[in-house]
């Protein structure tokens, strides 16, 4: 009981959430074995590497020992963060249990604050249990003080994957769940190789240069962006009935190029000097943001555009300007549209634009802006289908997504003539589908040129599927907000409404 | 504190699961919540405990709105629902240490709270215990003081009896004695009506969403007699009249009123052939509630008042030559009640 009488001795200010998930972490059997599983395998892994003779002599132990070391540990925080998480938080849910916490005057931003809050202490706790087998990975030699800080890159995803299994385990539901461990098997498949890989190759020229802070700096940004919506878009899910209750996420999402342009610029007049941190990464993750932000906000108007409700009809400003912003805010209307779909088309414009301005080189970010956009747009059309209640078969709108989205991912490469134009940034993004790159490689032909055209072609079909899969998640989220209210109204189309 | 439900509807696509119901009462008393499988009682309930929202209508628990202020209602309603604790790693002292956090109780304050509903729902022993190692009652003893925690004035219950053994029952029946008697209004649904019938003073029952009745157990007794009492303005569905008040429209509590739901049954035997003309007779005395040709040759008949006044219809019979076969001195029953009001139908 010594977890209990430590945390009696948090303050009385301390998130309720947050006291009853680390008691839960603790008195959970199942986690004190794969922590004690862990340690187990880490303390064998450290006799076999301090004792092999092999690795000791070429200098390579210290790098290796070190990879496996951290890789545990990552996969412990998933097994017990992210996927313990998702499946208690499930059972919160089918049990009722969430129901009782949200009679008392707890907020639901305190509920999944609480959550993420105790994932957080232990992915602490894991990595703690981990220092001092990391301490002996670098004393096996061949492991510089940067390469041991590498395992800082490994954080945010981290954080990350545990929002992804607090949003899967506020709905509730099981099929949730099961593409929750789809998306997981299939980040297993294409993330953690490419990972280990990408860890390999820094953690040979590692150093604390500004290169090293400028990538840190950039993953924890990004990071802290989605991480944002994850967050959000869960405290949604689990607030009670009312209305507007997106309306959070709306105006996050409405805010996010601005908050990436205020959290990017800073970087980029910090880092500027360098000549690393160059304005077309800049450009790449606003647009990534913009783009991404504006088509999820469509996204949602295009589930409230069917459903108003008389509710939105008697609020609806009558003037021009009253009615524009309502159009992007109020829940239960076409929210957003109207300015979704111009926005939405700028990142599409920016290629050509680059085409002809820069002598047929395509930047790397216009690049990320198009594919982007294609999977936005893809996905989009399918979320109309459900929306507008074109139900088209299943395997219609897969063999739609194959065409457009491969055409989408062709075009910027056959255009400049495939790999060579293609800069590093892209090709990295190629790397997350390191496994089906030597597969094609394999089969086609041991050119780099035509790997990663094929590689992209692969990744597009991976990403559309992946797309399919999650759509549902949205279309249930999105048709939680609807008020009571409005179920009289459901039948009569909004734009019939306001003709009235 | 006054608990009212006024015009209260919830649609659920086409289904109306409540439709336009209103009703009332006041702490310091127990009242039943009845209705078949499907009448919309565990959507009331759950709308009464800030759970849902209405379609239309409201809750007001001393003119404040459940809608508008859901975080007000929330500290004054304590919620049992028919489910039980269902968390896994966690202790019964945990387990109720976050409800207490989580209602903003601090340091001695909560100490304190947890140990007076500890002792009142006898969990002493079992505070240390995993929620997962406790039977069904001692899990229904845990929900109770999770309800009960930040003390509230009006206990909401859905089907607390259900699945108890009579032990786990009776410990219950007395548990919401002493709560009606500190003052706290207690709102309770139940599909054992005889359990009900012990312990509340009124009872409201609805039907396919609609309020068919709502009043003491006396005045809903004497509506299905056809002799509606004073006390009771029970609205039909759809009518916006002000909510029935099932505590007795401010009156003295149901349990001190004369228990007129009391009768006694008589069996007469008559001649043969003579059953009908006697039912007709008895029926003229303005102490019988009913009466019924159970065979041709024999008659039962509810009969209400006081002893001597029963005493005298039973010398009537005996002086006009007719022979009295049983005799059963009885109360009607809430199922008998409910049987009587209700039809069955579910929405």
């Amino acid at each position: 009981m010594i977890g209990q009488t430590f945390f009696e001795n948090l303050g009385e200010s301390a998130n309720p959430v947050f006291i009853k998930e680390m008691r839960q972490y603790f008195q959970n059997r199942r986690m004190v074995l794969l922590m004690g599983l862990l340690l187990l395998v880490e303390f064998i892994c450290t006799l076999f590497f301090s004792s092999a003779s092999d690795y000791s002599d070429d200098g390579e132990a210290g790098v290796v020992f070190f990879l496996l070391v951290i890789t545990g540990g990552a996969i412990l925080s998933v097994l017990i963060c992210s996927i313990g998480t998702e499946q208690r938080f499930a059972e919160e849910r089918s049990d009722k249990e969430l129901n009782y916490a949200m009679l008392t005057i707890l907020k639901p931003a305190s509920i999944i604050l609480g959550k993420l809050e105790g994932a957080m202490v232990m992915i602490l706790c894991i990595f703690s249990l981990l220092l001092p087998f990391l301490t002996a990975a670098y004393f096996m030699r061949g492991l510089s003080a940067a390469a041991l800080l590498l395992v800082l890159f490994m954080i945010p995803p981290l954080v990350l994957v545990t929002l992804l299994g607090i949003l899967a385990g506020a709905f509730g539901k099981r099929w949730i769940t099961i593409l929750y461990f789809i998306l997981l098997i299939n980040a297993a498949f294409s993330v953690v190789p490419a990972g280990f890989s990408i860890a390999q190759e820094l953690m040979e020229g590692a150093a604390l240069d500004p290169e090293f802070w400028i990538g840190l700096a950039i993953e924890y940004a990004v990071s802290l962006l989605i991480g944002g919506l994850l967050f959000l878009l869960s405290v949604a899910v689990v607030a009670p009935p009312k209305s507007n209750r997106l309306f959070a996420v709306k105006l996050y999402l409405f805010l996010l190029p601005f908050f990436t342009g205020a959290i990017m610029a800073p970087l980029y007049l910090a880092f500027r000097s360098t000549g690393t941190f160059t304005k077309e990464i800049f450009y790449a993750v606003e647009f990534l943001f913009a783009g991404g932000a504006f088509g999820t906000l469509l996204l949602i108007s295009l589930f409230e555009q069917p459903t108003a409700g008389i509710r939105v009809y008697t609020k609806c400003p009558r003037n021009f300007f009253g009615r524009l912003l309502h159009f992007i805010f109020s829940t239960g209307f076409c929210g957003s549209l109207v300015l979704a779909v111009p926005v939405m088309l700028i990142p599409a414009a920016i290629l050509p634009f680059m085409k002809f301005s820069r002598s047929g080189e395509i930047g790397a970010y216009a690049f990320l802006c198009m594919m982007f956009t294609v999977l936005s747009a893809v996905l989009l059309s399918q979320i109309l289908a459900w929306g507008t209640k074109l139900r088209l078969a299943p395997w219609v709108w897969t063999l739609i997504f194959l065409i457009v989205g491969n055409a989408g991912v062709l075009i910027p490469v056959i255009a400049n003539d495939g790999y060579d134009n293609i800069s590093k940034p892209v090709q990295i993004l190629g790397m997350q589908f390191s496994q089906i790159f030597t597969f094609i490689e394999f089969i086609e032909d041991n050119s780099t040129r035509s790997v990663i055209p094929s590689a992209m072609h692969v990744s597009a079909i991976v990403s559309g599927v992946l797309f399919l899969l999650i759509s549902p998640i949205f279309f249930k989220a999105f048709r939680l907000h609807r008020h009571p209210g409005d179920s009289d109204a459901i039948k009569t189309p909004t734009a019939e409404m306001l003709k009235k | 504190m006054k608990t009212e439900v006024r015009n209260l509807s919830r649609i659920f696509g086409k289904t109306k699961a409540v439709d336009n119901i209103s009703f009332s009462f006041e702490d310091g008393n127990i009242f039943g919540f009845i209705g078949p499988n499907g009448a919309g009682k565990t959507t009331t309930i759950r709308i009464m405990a800030t759970l849902d929202l209405a379609t239309s209508g409201d809750v007001f628990y001393d003119g404040v709105s459940a809608t508008l202020y859901p975080e007000a209602v929330r500290r004054v309603v304590g919620y049992m629902p028919d489910s039980l604790p269902g968390y896994k790693d966690i202790q019964v002292w945990e387990y109720l240490d976050f409800f207490a956090r989580s209602f903003g109780l601090k340091g001695a304050e909560r100490t304190r709270a947890l140990n007076d509903i500890v002792e009142f729902t006898n969990l002493g022993d079992l505070r240390f215990k995993f929620l997962f190692a406790l039977s069904k009652g001692m899990k229904q003893r845990v929900s109770l003081a999770r309800a009960l925690v930040h003390n509230p004035k009006v206990l909401i219950m859905d089907e607390p009896a259900a699945g108890l053994d009579p032990r786990a029952r009776l410990e219950l029946r007395s548990l919401l004695k002493i709560l009606a008697e500190q003052k706290k209004a207690i709102f309770l649904s139940s599909h054992i009506l005889s359990e009900l019938q012990d312990i509340c003073d009124g009872a409201v029952i609805i039907e396919q969403g609609k309020l068919l009745s709502a009043g003491t157990l006396n005045d809903l007794l004497a509506q299905v007699n056809g002799t509606p009492p004073p006390s009771a303005q029970t609205p039909q569905a759809g009518q916006t009249a002000a909510p029935a008040d099932v505590s007795g429209a401010g009156a003295a509590s149901a349990a001190t009123q004369q228990p007129a739901a009391q009768l006694t049954s008589i069996v007469i035997k008559t001649p043969r052939g003579e059953a009908e003309p006697v039912r007709l007779k008895l029926l003229e005395h303005p102490l019988t509630h009913s009466a019924e040709v159970i065979d041709d040759d024999e008659v039962r008949a509810a009969v209400g008042g006081t002893d001597a006044e029963v005493s005298a219809v039973v010398g009537t019979v005996f002086a006009a030559g007719l022979t009295v076969l049983s005799f059963n001195r009885n109360q009607m029953g809430l199922e008998e009640l409910f049987m009587k009001i209700t039809q069955g139908k579910v929405s």
